[in-house]
């Protein structure tokens, strides 16, 4: 049996985030190599690599869109990019939005965005909060869906479109 | 507006986004434009997908003198692309495009990001309060209210369940 990816993102900017490593690497399943892990760290630097896995500062877009569909479970920092993946191929997700006041980004609008997520698979883990544990049974029965869901709104890029090209 | 007929543009719509979420919000939203679309970025990486070409500036939000380098950029590939519009979705690396396209008289539509849940983008704000805009959308209804002339027409993707069980 395959083992259950966690790809874990921190998006594109070059603010850090080390908060999210350091709840990552407190999950007994980061020393259990029957998980596999994917860490797309953006400017962190992971110094203690996870026991199955790979670190890449940044990853093209085609290559994210693969390990967002290959995964069991997705940890993510709160991107609008993240979240569309997320839910084109409905996967089960943690949040854990970047504030400002640990300089993970200029403002807390990722709170604001954290706020209005109602999906009943997507957890939002808000500052000072801890990880759900993760449990590995639980992601060996995750299903994985292979097709992604169309989630464009088509009304508004006809709007767009309009203003555009007239 | 009267558009300046001496630029002959071409049957292009130039793209403003930075990488991340601004660059998914500005792909959905483009996604029934038939016309050529041409991409400005702060990083290309997309493999040559979805755009006809990509150029890269680079990114910044408080550094003047990056934002002075991506101005001569902008005029630099307004000229070349010629684009019947320019598109964007935010970051800052907007900015210059839009005071270009102003100067251009190049047609300028801003939607603001989705992330703004109650208040616009600091980049929004700033388009917005120099009226560099031919129109100017944002993705929720509180924000549209609280600004004259900022229309609300829904959110580039669906937030809702999407069929997760």
């Amino acid at each position: 049996m395959a083992r259950p990816l966690i790809l874990v993102t921190m998006g594109t900017n070059d603010y850090p985030f080390e908060r999210l490593y350091e709840l990552i690497s407190r999950e007994a399943l980061y020393r259990d190599d029957r998980c596999q892990w994917f860490i797309q760290s953006g400017v962190v630097e992971v110094a203690d690599l996870p026991a199955s896995g790979e670190v890449a500062s940044i990853v093209p877009r085609e290559r994210m869109e693969t390990l967002i569909r290959e995964s069991a479970l997705i940890i993510s920092h709160c991107g609008i990019g993240s979240l569309n993946l997320a839910l084109k191929y409905r996967k089960r997700t943690v949040f854990v939005p970047r504030v400002c006041r640990y300089n993970e980004f200029s403002d807390d609008h990722q709170l604001q965005i954290a706020a209005e997520i109602k999906n009943r698979r997507m957890t939002v883990v808000y500052p000072d909060e801890p990880l759900p544990v993760l449990d590995y049974q639980s992601l060996c029965d995750e299903p994985v869906p292979s097709s992604p869901v169309d989630i464009t709104n088509y009304d508004l890029a006809r709007v767009i479109e309009y203003k555009l090209t007239g | 507006m009267r558009r300046c007929d001496k630029l002959k543009r071409k049957e292009t719509v130039l793209v403003v986004a930075s990488s991340g979420g601004h660059l998914t919000q500005a792909m959905c939203a483009t996604s029934t434009i038939s016309q050529a679309l041409v991409l400005v970025s702060n990083k290309d990486m997309l493999n040559g997908e979805y755009f006809d070409r990509v150029y890269t500036v680079t990114d910044t939000q408080h550094n003047v003198l990056v934002h002075c380098v991506n101005f001569f950029a902008a005029i630099r590939i307004l000229i070349k692309e010629r684009p019947m519009a320019v598109f964007s979705t935010g970051g800052p690396i907007c900015l210059p495009f839009a005071l270009v396209a102003r100067l251009t008289r190049t047609r300028f539509v801003f939607l603001d990001t989705m992330s703004r849940v109650t208040e616009l983008s600091n980049s929004g704000k700033l388009i917005q309060k120099l009226g560099l805009y031919d129109a100017f959308l944002c993705q929720w209804q509180t924000v549209a209210d609280q600004h004259s002339g900022i229309e609300y027409h829904g959110q580039a993707f669906d937030l809702g369940d999407n069929g997760h069980q």
